[in-house]
């Protein structure tokens, strides 16, 4: 009875007043501009080590999300590989921790997302070490990030950007815009929601760059026999 | 007393004196080997051979010091030498290396019947905000030989390169000089370089642009289809020598499934950059 108490009580996370939503969200915000305006190592690291301290403060998902969120960005813009190793663990530690705060299908599809876009970072950057082992588990969490919320435009323009990474990888072709502009109308309804920076909001931008870049006839990947 | 402070002050020339190694680079004809690599071997600094072989390396009081620093001298074509920086032979003045010729038989291109796909592939986009600095032209003596590169994956098999097409943002200098090379990787980075020639551009009055390098025909398979090409600067001339001068290259990140490959000069050791990519664009031709 105690176990399940405790398990109920952890995974509701703790409610916020106003004045500590306030708090929270202006932290949050500036942190996301900051990257917005300069993604380095450096901005990631910064940020990473405020949330840090902000979840010990607020044991609240938006945090432990967000803290999960710059981890990536640390393991993305990281120079030196055992600082990126070191990211990915301390990611993979937080995960289930997360997981199990995260109580709406919507947060949960937000989480799955993260974990995908941790492996489609790592899978990336070599795909012939990484593809076999990595590639099935990027299209399983993308997939379960859009059953459990099919208006998140996070995961279907990671798995947009992966199924086109790795058919480019095997001199395929693949239409990427379809699902890239799914995304972008998605990411504009939320954007007509938002009242604050609580909930994620990134990849709208990246989205647009490549829908700029894809879907105006510049696509320059193409194959022509001549016999 | 005075002659103990005139000691004091020479002291610095009889430790260490030449802050640089300069000579000149020979075949066994005694002819000059144009763009030899010379730099410390993983180290931050090192240049190229001009038209007339003639090289000098810039080195701090602290690279000199350091007993583990090897001096490497390497060309496309002939067999690399090393040497200890302590070796006080690098600091008698000019010196003069002779480097012997490498001979390797290699499996020429053959015509065949079979048919040929051509594949383009790479990264075309231009409209980032964000550029890498190829250059720094008042460090001639320590900075040449950076090279920007980008891994390609070709199909497996054969393949012969057709040509590269790369875009400068910005370029103040009259004359640049590019080598392209491209290299086998292990371990995702750069390893053996496998240019059977050099591939120099010769870039004159270009401020910005695509440039386009057409390989020369009939060269060797390339059989590794995992590869890296990059641009290698060897060479410059401007006549304003006062300003300091760019040579950038834009630079797009995030890019999933791209990587960019840095270095700060010739033999220093080589940077990655996951999931970002320089505009490069790769023509090949596969053989089936």
């Amino acid at each position: 009875m105690l176990g399940i108490g405790f398990h109920f009580g952890f995974a509701q996370s703790t409610e916020l007043n106003d004045v500590q939503k306030r708090e929270l969200d202006s932290v949050i915000t500036d942190c996301v501009k900051k990257i917005e305006l300069d993604n380095s190592i450096e901005t990631a690291t910064a940020s990473t080590q405020l949330l840090e301290r902000l979840v010990r403060k607020y044991d609240d998902w938006s945090s432990h999300y967000y803290l999960l969120y710059f981890k990536i960005l640390v393991i993305r813009n990281a120079k030196a590989s055992e600082v990126a190793q070191n990211a990915y663990n301390s990611f993979m530690v937080s995960f289930d921790k997360v997981l199990k705060q995260s109580v709406t299908d919507r947060q949960k599809s937000e989480i799955y997302t993260l974990k995908g876009f941790v492996y489609l970072t790592a899978l990336s950057s070599d795909p012939i070490k990484h593809g076999r082992e990595l590639a099935p588990k990027v299209t399983e969490l993308f997939d379960k990030a859009t059953a459990l919320y099919p208006e998140n435009p996070r995961p279907i323009y990671l798995n947009a950007l992966f199924q086109q990474g790795m058919s480019k990888f095997f001199n395929k072709n693949y239409n990427v815009c379809s699902d890239l502009l799914l995304a972008n109308k998605y990411f504009a309804m939320q954007a007509n929601l938002r009242t604050d920076y609580l909930y994620p909001a990134w990849g709208a931008e990246h989205t647009a760059n490549e829908i700029f870049d894809n879907c105006n006839c510049q696509v320059k990947e193409s194959s022509t026999t001549k016999n | 007393m005075k002659v103990r402070t005139l000691l004091f002050l020479l002291l610095p020339l009889f430790v260490h004196p030449q802050s640089s190694v300069k000579g000149k680079i020979v075949d066994k004809d005694q002819q000059p080997i144009a763009y030899v690599n010379i730099g410390i071997v993983n180290g931050e600094k090192g240049t190229v051979t001009d038209e007339n072989g003639f090289f000098e390396l810039t080195l701090s009081p602290e690279e000199l010091k350091n007993p583990n620093n090897i001096l490497k001298i390497s060309c496309i074509g002939f067999i690399s030498k090393t040497y200890s920086l302590v070796d006080k032979e690098l600091y008698k003045g000019e010196i003069r290396v002779e480097l012997e010729q490498h001979i390797t038989v290699l499996d020429q291109v053959t015509v065949s019947s079979n048919a040929i796909n051509e594949y383009t592939i790479g990264h075309d986009k231009v409209n980032s905000a964000k550029q890498v600095n190829f250059s720094i032209h008042r460090k001639r003596n320590e900075n040449l030989g950076a090279e920007i590169g980008r891994r390609f994956h070709l199909k497996k098999g054969k393949n012969t390169l057709k040509s590269l097409r790369f875009f400068i943002s910005e370029n103040q200098f009259d004359r640049i000089k590019l080598r392209i090379n491209i290299y086998g990787i292990e371990d995702n980075m750069p390893k053996k370089r496998l240019n059977p020639e050099n591939y120099i551009l010769d870039i004159q009055n270009f401020k910005s642009g695509w440039i386009i390098y057409d390989f020369p025909k009939g060269k060797p398979w390339l059989t590794e289809n995992n590869i890296i090409i990059s641009l290698e600067w060897v060479d410059f001339t401007k006549e304003d020598t006062e300003k300091n001068a760019r040579l950038a290259i834009p630079i797009t990140v995030p890019k999933f499934f791209n990587t960019h490959y840095y270095r700060y000069g010739s033999q220093s050791q080589w940077k990655r950059f996951d999931n970002m990519s320089t505009a490069l664009i790769l023509d090949y031709l596969h053989h089936n």
